[in-house]
């Protein structure tokens, strides 16, 4: 065989493979999904529930997920390691949008990634929900009254929360500079260490997920959630809005994000896939049991909400930082 | 929810019984539904006596070097059985520990120094089974009473804590800061030294207040602070491998064959025996579990404590030492009745008093349960090992998890202790030790899939092993470690919480509440006092 063939050869195979790799279907291999988180928490929980049945969404060939904890940073080191993969779908990021937003606005100018130019939203399959709680023994019975009663005391409101600048301290702030309230925040690590001092009445109020209230109901109370719409884990517990607060009405929605560059291929075989598990029974047997909800939210409302999100949390957050 | 005790709930109900025994019942459900949890009670009762018999290994360093292997798979076998396992490592660990006192005149572990004193002279005596069998009858006797007093304290503790906030939390940090710096090392500056260095590496990550890193040098891997299992790999594994190193010799073990010994009882503990020693196991027992309530203190000083105390006390105290069934009966049943105890500043406050609790607290957090007043709740449920579990009933898996590893780990010494000190005899430890540390690197590596975290348990190892040839205190750097993020935290929320500054910490009144903070200043206070009091004395009588 001359030179020229043994090119001409090497080359037809070459192309012949480049195609091959063009062709194959997405996914091609299983898929990692990287959690910023330990273990245990909220985002593990549902990104678990959520790679237990992904294989069984017609877009996926099958092929499953598996879950890559990367703790730190509030979450930015996975996020990070999302980013040094290659944007061929095959490693995707599970956040709550609120909590990415919040790390991000709280990083101002040393911020490692800028979410919208960096990251595409596939969409959700979950939220996390704000709430406003009072101690138990707290004479208020509804937001209204809670508010009425800040403001003749006449006194600073001391309220925790699960983070310095997170969604919740956030919306918390919001909150009370909205209706004109003396506050000062107490930051916890975590919700549950934050709802402790609710508990143990060490704070007046605490802004925290919807979620943690279950199991201490003789404790404590809510008296309002975020979003638009009702949290459907608490169908009975009225919205800011509702009751007469505008500008919180938005949640963290859990989404699964890809990096930038992704092909559409990817984007709508995963967006399928989530749409698909969010309408499982197991899948919601799974989440219900973890008091968290379970419904689908697309890639075009999740990346209008996160827009929304970074002009409403921006300020405040940039606030939070001047103040510290 | 679906309810995993409807069965003995009815039962209890009918019988309007106390409501501890309908937990406790319900934990032994919980186990026994999860055999993966019941196989690895069994294989930690195994595990530690191994670990706990091979000269200078503890459990702690058993369990740092699992506790990744663990969280890897913690989804596939379930958190209770992870739980369990190490927690009846930490049991079994402190009983392993006098096979090695008795047969090789080596203690174990610090828990069973005490033990050596008569447990050895009796090897010499030709009655090393009539030793061990004593040191396994009243470890098992220790353990269990330790275990009841951590099932009732607990939750009644718990109860009363779940009034405190970071005023009160910070005072007992401090107060456990003052008391491990002061009691746990033979010198009052190197323990506080000690605690100090434990605390300045717990202070390296994020600020919980700001939210900027700390100390990180730029490392990424520093961003979430320094993690816990290269720093108890380092200290607790790579730092005993060097020890080993330096030493390079075999354990000797005395021909224990049977026929040397004309005495037919010199290998059981006989009835007669074992009533002499039940009220004295009663006091070491307790001894042993008011030892263990206070944090940092643990096995080790519960050993000293009931032996100096049971010798004082004896009748023959001139035979005590030459090898007597009493003299290693009051030390292991209050080191293993530190055991259950242990877990009560941890399960009620967060704290942990031990190393071993240290490391539980991880795991805790691994299957979404934060240590502290609130981990007894019956809501929200925990899906464990296809189970769907409240936090209470987890928690009571956990402690019928200890019930039965203990007996396990009694069953196994009673009649193996012999065969199992005569293996780790013929171990070749030019094979055994080089091989624990390559096992130790790629815990350190798989923890966080991070080779910084090797580097972080060479460094420590190294750190370690300067540290115990100059007696500085690894528990309390290590206790500390773990309470310094939380101590701080604690700290500045009360501070923003104070309307008076530092003075929270002083009034009994803080957001129109009562404060608790004042009490547990003057109980760290006074036990520094009365420490450097004892000092102070202890020299003067030396002098004289």
């Amino acid at each position: 065989m001359t030179f020229a063939k043994k090119l001409a050869t090497g080359v037809a195979a070459t192309a012949m493979l480049v195609s091959t790799a063009v062709l194959a279907e997405y996914p091609a291999k299983p898929v990692k999904i990287m959690v910023g988180f330990s273990a245990g928490g909220g985002t593990d929980t549902t990104a678990r529930g959520f790679a237990s049945y992904i294989h069984e969404a017609p877009s996926m060939n099958g092929l499953p997920a598996y879950i890559v904890n990367l703790p730190g940073a509030s979450g930015q080191k996975a996020a990070k390691a999302v980013l040094d993969e290659d944007a061929d779908g095959h490693t995707l990021y599970m956040i709550n949008i609120g909590t990415f937003i919040a790390g991000e606005l709280a990083k101002g100018d040393e911020r490692p990634y800028h979410i919208p130019e960096d990251f595409v939203n596939l969409g959700c399959a979950s939220q996390l929900v704000t709430s406003l709680q009072v101690h138990a023994s707290n004479p208020a019975g509804s937001m209204e009254e809670f508010i009425a009663n800040a403001k003749a005391s006449g006194k600073e409101v001391t309220w925790g929360t699960s983070g310095a600048a997170t969604m919740h301290a956030t919306i918390g702030h919001i909150f009370f500079d909205t209706h004109g309230i003396p506050h000062k925040k107490v930051p916890f690590k975590g919700g549950s260490k934050a709802r402790a001092a609710l508990v143990s009445q060490s704070v007046e109020a605490v802004f925290g997920g919807v979620n943690t209230v279950v199991g201490f109901e003789d404790d404590i109370r809510a008296l309002a959630s975020a979003g638009a719409e009702r949290d459907p884990m608490a169908p009975d517990l009225q919205t800011f809005k509702e009751q007469g607060t505008d500008g919180i009405d938005f949640t963290g929605l859990m989404c699964l994000f890809g990096k930038t560059g992704v092909s559409d291929e990817v984007k709508a075989d995963v967006a399928a896939a989530i749409a698909h598990v969010a309408e499982l029974d197991g899948y919601k047997r799974f989440m219900a049991g973890n008091d968290l909800a379970s419904f689908y939210t697309d890639s075009a409302t999740a990346t209008a909400a996160q827009d929304t999100m970074f002009s409403v949390m921006g300020p405040v957050v940039k606030e939070i930082i001047a103040n510290q | 929810m679906q309810n995993q005790c409807a069965g003995v709930e009815s039962f209890f109900e009918s019988l309007g019984f106390l409501s501890i025994f309908f937990d406790i019942s319900c934990g032994f459900v919980v186990l026994f539904n999860d055999p993966y949890a019941i196989l690895f009670v069994v294989l930690a009762a195994f595990v530690g006596i191994v670990f706990g018999a091979l000269p200078g290994l503890t459990a702690a360093a058993a369990i740092a070097m699992m506790l990744p292997i663990l969280i890897a798979y913690n989804d596939d076998i379930g958190g209770l059985a992870g739980l369990a396992f190490l927690y009846v490592i930490g049991k079994s660990g402190r009983y392993g520990g006098s096979i090695a006192a008795i047969l090789f005149n080596t203690p174990g572990t610090a828990a069973s120094a005490a033990t050596m004193q008569d447990g050895y002279p009796m090897t010499q005596n030709g009655q090393a089974g009539k030793a061990l069998k004593t040191a396994t009858v009243a470890s098992a006797y220790g353990d269990y009473f330790g275990e009841i007093v951590l099932i009732f304290g607990a939750v009644s503790i718990a109860a009363f804590t779940r009034q405190f906030g970071p005023p009160e939390n910070f005072a007992i940090y401090l107060m456990a800061f003052v008391v491990i710096g002061s009691v746990v090392s033979d010198s009052i500056i190197k323990g506080i030294i000690s605690t100090l260095f434990g605390a300045v590496i717990g202070l390296i990550g994020e600020d919980i207040i700001t939210g900027q890193f700390k100390m990180t040098m730029g490392i990424d891997e520093l961003e979430s602070g320094m993690a816990l299992v290269p720093l108890l790999i380092g200290v607790f594994v790579i730092s005993e491998v060097i020890i080993q190193a330096e030493k390079a010799a075999k354990v000797k073990m005395i021909d224990l064959a049977a026929d040397k010994v004309d005495d037919p009882t010199a290998h059981y503990f006989t009835w007669p025996e074992f009533k002499r020693c039940v009220p004295l196991m009663f006091r070491s027992s307790i001894y042993g579990s008011l030892i263990g309530m206070m944090p940092g203190l643990g096995s080790s000083v519960a050993c000293f404590v009931a032996y100096g105390e049971e010798k004082r006390r004896a009748k023959n105290k001139d035979e005590w030492g030459t090898g007597v069934v009493e003299g290693i009966a009051a030390p292991e049943s209050a080191n293993n009745a530190v055991s259950g105890p242990s877990m009560i500043p941890l399960l009620t406050l967060g704290i942990p008093g031990s190393t071993i609790a240290a490391v539980l607290i991880g795991m805790f957090l691994v299957n979404g349960l934060q240590p502290g007043p609130s981990i007894f709740a019956d809501e929200p449920p925990l899906f464990m090992g296809g189970q769907l579990i409240s936090p209470r009933e987890f928690i009571f898996g956990i402690f019928a998890a200890g019930l039965i590893g203990i007996a396990c780990y009694a069953l196994i010494g009673y009649f193996a202790a012999p065969l199992i000190g005569r293996m780790i005899a013929i171990l070749p430890t030019q094979y055994l030790y080089p091989f624990i540390f390559l096992t130790a690197l790629a815990a350190s590596y798989s923890s966080r899939a991070s080779i910084w975290d090797v580097g972080f348990a060479i460094l420590f190892g190294v750190i370690g092993y300067a540290m115990r040839r100059t007696n500085f205190s690894a528990a309390a750097f290590i206790i500390a470690f773990v309470l310094t993020s939380s101590m701080e935290e604690a700290f500045r929320q009360s501070m923003i919480i104070s309307d008076k500054g530092f003075l929270v910490f002083t009034s009994f009144e803080y957001q129109g509440k009562f404060s608790y903070a004042p009490i547990f200043l003057i109980i760290g206070a006074a036990v520094i006092l009365f420490r450097a009091w004892s000092t102070y004395r202890m020299r003067k009588a030396e002098e004289q």
